[in-house]
């Protein structure tokens, strides 16, 4: 049999695959449906999976597949741009506390201690549900409670990386304050930073999913695989396919951002 | 007769597959000696240090062949209850880093026990043997961690540690070397009179030549895994047979003879998975000639109990005569 | 070790302003009134009653000046009044409590019974058969959304083969039963919540705890302790365990506040009358005082987590200096 190591690079790949999967469902989709999304059809109201609904219909006669894949679409959107909103946040307050040290690197430290003490799902229900939950809305508060993780990374990075020789050089050659954060210290201490934000895309596809489920995330008509199986919980024990397949294409998009984030990780410890 | 190893190989595990790093070794290690095993980094005599009780981890390497004989049976072929009880009670160690070398959560007092073969009247036995160490500041205090020595200390820890059930061997791998220079002289003292007033027979392993002339009785050269020299260490010392000895000899700055540049061996040790044919001292040696590329040779005895593993016989002229 | 919990107790003082203003800000994000919502399922009521009320709640004073006033009833635990029901937060909150915190330190308990064995095992046994499928394992239970998880088991064991209760914490006939039929009832209707509840703490448990030990068998002091001849199983379970653990406290205090997030999902699926849901029925009916109540309760019983693993990690680090 392979050696461990060897099984996680394939396991890496694996991840990869269904990483690039998903995001070529996602770009393409209205060629890969094969109906509208929103188009009912009283008629054919909770079918099981046949062959002109490979996936069946859902309570309103829409075709879950269709659904599903359109959702492909908010998942990953959500995903992305809360991880990037979480990204620059910490990055940049991660930068100022790391090179600046001292009562502003104090001040970032002891707020961020502060943010890490709630339950992060707490805080993320309680904003979305007093605002509306719009799918930018959902965005933001994503990424403003999920940046404290990259930003301690940063900073750690950034204060070992700041004494060093080439950092030293820039500055004899008179590179001002914002050039060497951004320019130089940043880009080297990106490499933990890479890895938080994979598992990061995971996680915020699970809020997104979470928040659907329970109805403060987005809102139908709009397809989401959370709030497609929140239909399916209404309709248990007549549906099976609406509990299934949402289920199955989440966990496997989070398997495949975890498995990758787990192979980043393993390349760059060597 | 001691120990004896016969014909050892040992192979690691790397990036390439099974690279053979003790080629062959014999060596021989009598009641009451000490027995200096000298080499560069890298060049297998820590492997064999650990290999003596099977230390190697499985995932790292394994003896691929030879005998060490020890008490009239082979170690090699021992079962695991007769190897533990070998290990640490008739052999023991000390390696080089004492301070990874402790346990960091469990105090030296609970660590020097686990070393005794009995644990009844553990506490004057510890006693005991902290003072035969140097350490009586510390007898009697029960909570004392490794972080909370000094190198030095940690290090007579070690030796304690080795020399709890009064074992008949103690292997030494470079025992002072993470120490301060003025640290070393004390340990080599301290390892000396243990051995005088146990009647310890040693392998002292090291790359650095005086200390290990200094201690020891008989001297090993190692040279990509096998023995190149071996003898008294009068004999070594004064008629060095091999050239890689003689360069080692040479090598050694002397506050003496300060003319200037330091006479360093030129090139490098070769790597296990890039040895040349025939004689691996080759490439650097400075007195070699075409019959030594072909072959590897054979240790072949000089005289008075010396053994060195090379074609030629370098006479004492030769030697002031080639250009270094 | 008593003057280290009094340096930390000072510094969780300045955590808790913290957390209070932040859970302040957040209320008051929301567009509009807190007494809107009231004040809307009434159309009789007038601008002067609005403005009463507004009064009454102290709404129409400076922000700044709101946040002291609040601050002050909250540490004197006067938590307000609920908006649903009229009843104070403060003995809403302690009626749910005990549940959710009984679930988690279950849940915790699960964990680490199980989690860490097989971490220590994978480790090991690094490169086996069995760590391979571990690891597989372990990656599944990262992935599997909690809800998904509480559906499926909800459908199965619950609905179509009836096994294990699904709903609340008590049967219907609960107050019929003798204390010790009491006590399974309760347990049975727990069972489902406690374990997806402890699932996917449990795969991060376990691969942290391989890595810790596989970090800690390649050291020295264990190759010494082979040299001494201990035996295989004192090696690995005494000196090996000792200092691998030791991580793995930390990061068992760092997971408090992710089950307490969590609770908010598999108590609303199974209907558990814990801080979670309570937490969820007063967001979506927008019952302020509760949710700060939830908020700062939450984040405190975070910190005693987090105040509690360090405090065990330094006890059993000798390493650690205590002053």
């Amino acid at each position: 049999m392979l050696p461990l190591h060897t099984v996680m690079n394939k396991l890496t790949l694996f991840g990869l695959g269904i990483v690039g999967f998903f995001i070529i469902i996602a770009i393409f989709a209205p060629m890969i449906a094969s109906y509208n999304p929103g188009q009912i059809d009283i008629e054919n109201i909770l079918t099981p999976p046949s062959s002109s609904h490979i996936f069946g219909t859902d309570s309103l006669g829409r075709d879950l597949f269709s659904r599903m894949v359109y959702g492909t679409r908010i998942s990953l959107m959500v995903g992305f741009i809360a991880v990037g909103i979480a990204a620059i946040i910490g990055i940049a307050l991660g930068a100022i506390a790391g090179y600046y040290g001292k009562w502003i690197g104090a001040v970032i430290m002891r707020f961020i201690d502060i943010m890490l003490c709630f339950p992060t799902f707490f805080l993320i229900l309680a904003v979305i549900a007093l605002l509306e939950p719009s799918i930018i809305n959902i965005m933001i508060v994503i990424g403003a409670t999920s940046w404290m993780g990259i930003a301690r990374l940063i900073r750690a990075e950034i204060i070992s990386l700041k004494e060093r020789d080439f950092i030293y050089a820039e500055r004899a050659i008179g590179a001002g304050d914002l050039r060497i954060i951004t320019r130089h210290l940043i880009p080297n201490a990106m490499a933990p930073v890479l890895v938080s934000i994979t598992f990061g895309i995971a996680g915020a596809i699970l809020v997104e999913s979470s928040l659907s489920f329970l109805g403060i995330g987005v809102q139908p008509p709009t397809p989401s695989w959370g709030n497609i199986l929140s239909e399916g919980k209404a309709v248990m024990g007549a549906g099976w396919w609406m509990m299934l397949f949402p289920g199955i294409a989440i966990f496997i998009t989070v398997l495949g951002y975890n498995l990758l984030g787990e192979g980043i990780r393993e390349k760059l410890l060597r | 007769m001691l120990l004896q190893i016969k014909n050892l190989k040992i192979n690691y595990k790397s990036d390439n597959g099974l690279l053979e790093v003790v080629r062959g070794v014999d060596l021989v290690i009598n009641q009451g000696e000490c027995v200096g095993l000298i080499g560069e980094s890298g060049c297998g005599k820590t492997t064999i240090g650990l290999g003596i009780t099977k230390l190697i981890p499985e995932r790292k390497g394994n003896i691929s062949a030879g005998e060490i004989l020890f008490e009239d049976k082979d170690i090699l072929k021992l079962n695991p209850e007769e190897l533990r009880n070998i290990r640490g009670k008739k052999i023991s160690y000390v390696f080089q880093e004492p301070f990874s070398s402790l346990n960091p959560v469990f105090t030296i007092y609970e660590q020097i026990k686990e070393s005794l073969k009995e644990k009844d009247d553990a506490d004057n036995r510890i006693a005991e043997i902290l003072k035969s160490v140097g350490l009586e500041k510390i007898i009697g205090r029960k909570n004392v961690y490794p972080h909370e020595l000094s190198g030095g200390m940690q290090q007579r820890v070690v030796i304690g540690m080795a020399i709890a059930s009064k074992p008949s061997l103690v292997v030494l791998d470079e025992p002072t070397t993470a120490l301060d220079v003025t640290i070393q002289r004390q340990i080599l003292d301290l390892i000396l009179g243990l051995k005088n007033k146990m009647n310890l027979s040693i392998l002292f392993i090291s790359h650095d030549l005086r200390i290990v002339f200094n201690i020891a009785d008989n001297i090993n050269i190692m040279y990509a895994g096998k023995i190149v020299e071996a003898g008294p260490k009068e004999k070594i010392i004064s008629n060095p047979s091999h050239p890689y000895t003689m360069g080692l000899i040479d090598s050694i700055p002397s506050f003496k003879n300060r003319k200037g540049l330091f006479n360093a061996i030129e090139g490098r040790a070769p790597l296990f998975s890039e040895l040349p044919k025939g004689c691996k001292f080759y490439p650097r040696c400075r007195f070699r000639i075409d019959g030594c590329a072909e072959k590897e040779p054979e240790l072949k005895a000089v005289s008075g109990g010396q053994a060195s593993r090379c074609i030629r016989t370098i006479s004492a002229e030769l030697r002031s005569a080639a250009p270094n | 070790m008593g003057k280290y919990i009094l340096k930390r107790i000072v510094g969780l003082v300045v955590l808790l302003l913290g957390i209070t203003i932040i859970t302040f800000a957040v209320i008051h994000i929301a567009p509009g009134k807190p007494t809107d919502l009231e004040a809307q399922f009434n159309p009789k009521v007038s601008m002067e009653a609005r403005e009463r009320i507004a009064h009454l709640y102290g709404l129409d004073k400076p922000l700044h000046v709101q946040y002291i006033e609040w601050l002050k009833r909250f540490a004197r635990f006067d938590f307000g009044i609920s908006f649903m029901d009229s009843r104070p937060v403060a003995q809403k909150i302690l009626e749910r409590i005990p549940i959710t915190l009984t679930i988690e330190l279950v849940s915790i308990i699960l964990i680490l019974l199980i989690g860490i064995p097989i971490g220590v095992a994978s480790a090991v046994k690094e490169g086996s058969f069995y760590d391979r499928f571990m690891t597989v394992f372990v990656f599944i239970g990262f992935a599997v959304p909690t809800f998904w998880l509480s559906l499926i088991l909800m459908d199965f064991i619950g609905v179509r083969w009836g096994i294990l209760p699904i709903s609340g914490i008590k049967s219907l006939e609960f107050e019929k039963f003798g204390n010790f039929e009491k006590i399974i009832d309760v347990s049975r209707h727990l069972i489902l919540p406690v374990f997806v509840s402890a699932f996917g703490g449990l795969a991060g448990i376990s691969r942290y705890m391989r890595s810790s030990m596989l970090h800690v068998l390649k050291q020295d002091y264990i190759r010494t302790a082979r040299a001494k001849g201990l035996s295989e199983k004192e090696v690995l379970y005494k000196h090996a365990l000792k200092n691998a653990f030791l991580p793995v406290v930390t990061i068992l205090g760092l997971s408090v506040p992710g089950l307490i997030g969590g609770s908010v999902i598999f108590e609303s699926i199974f209907s558990i009358p814990g801080m979670g849901r309570l937490f969820y029925e007063s967001v979506m009916a927008r019952d302020y005082p509760v949710i700060m109540g939830v908020l700062v309760i939450g984040a405190i019983l975070t910190l005693l987590g987090n105040l509690l693993a360090d405090i065990s990690y330094a006890a059993v680090d000798p390493r650690i200096k205590l002053e």
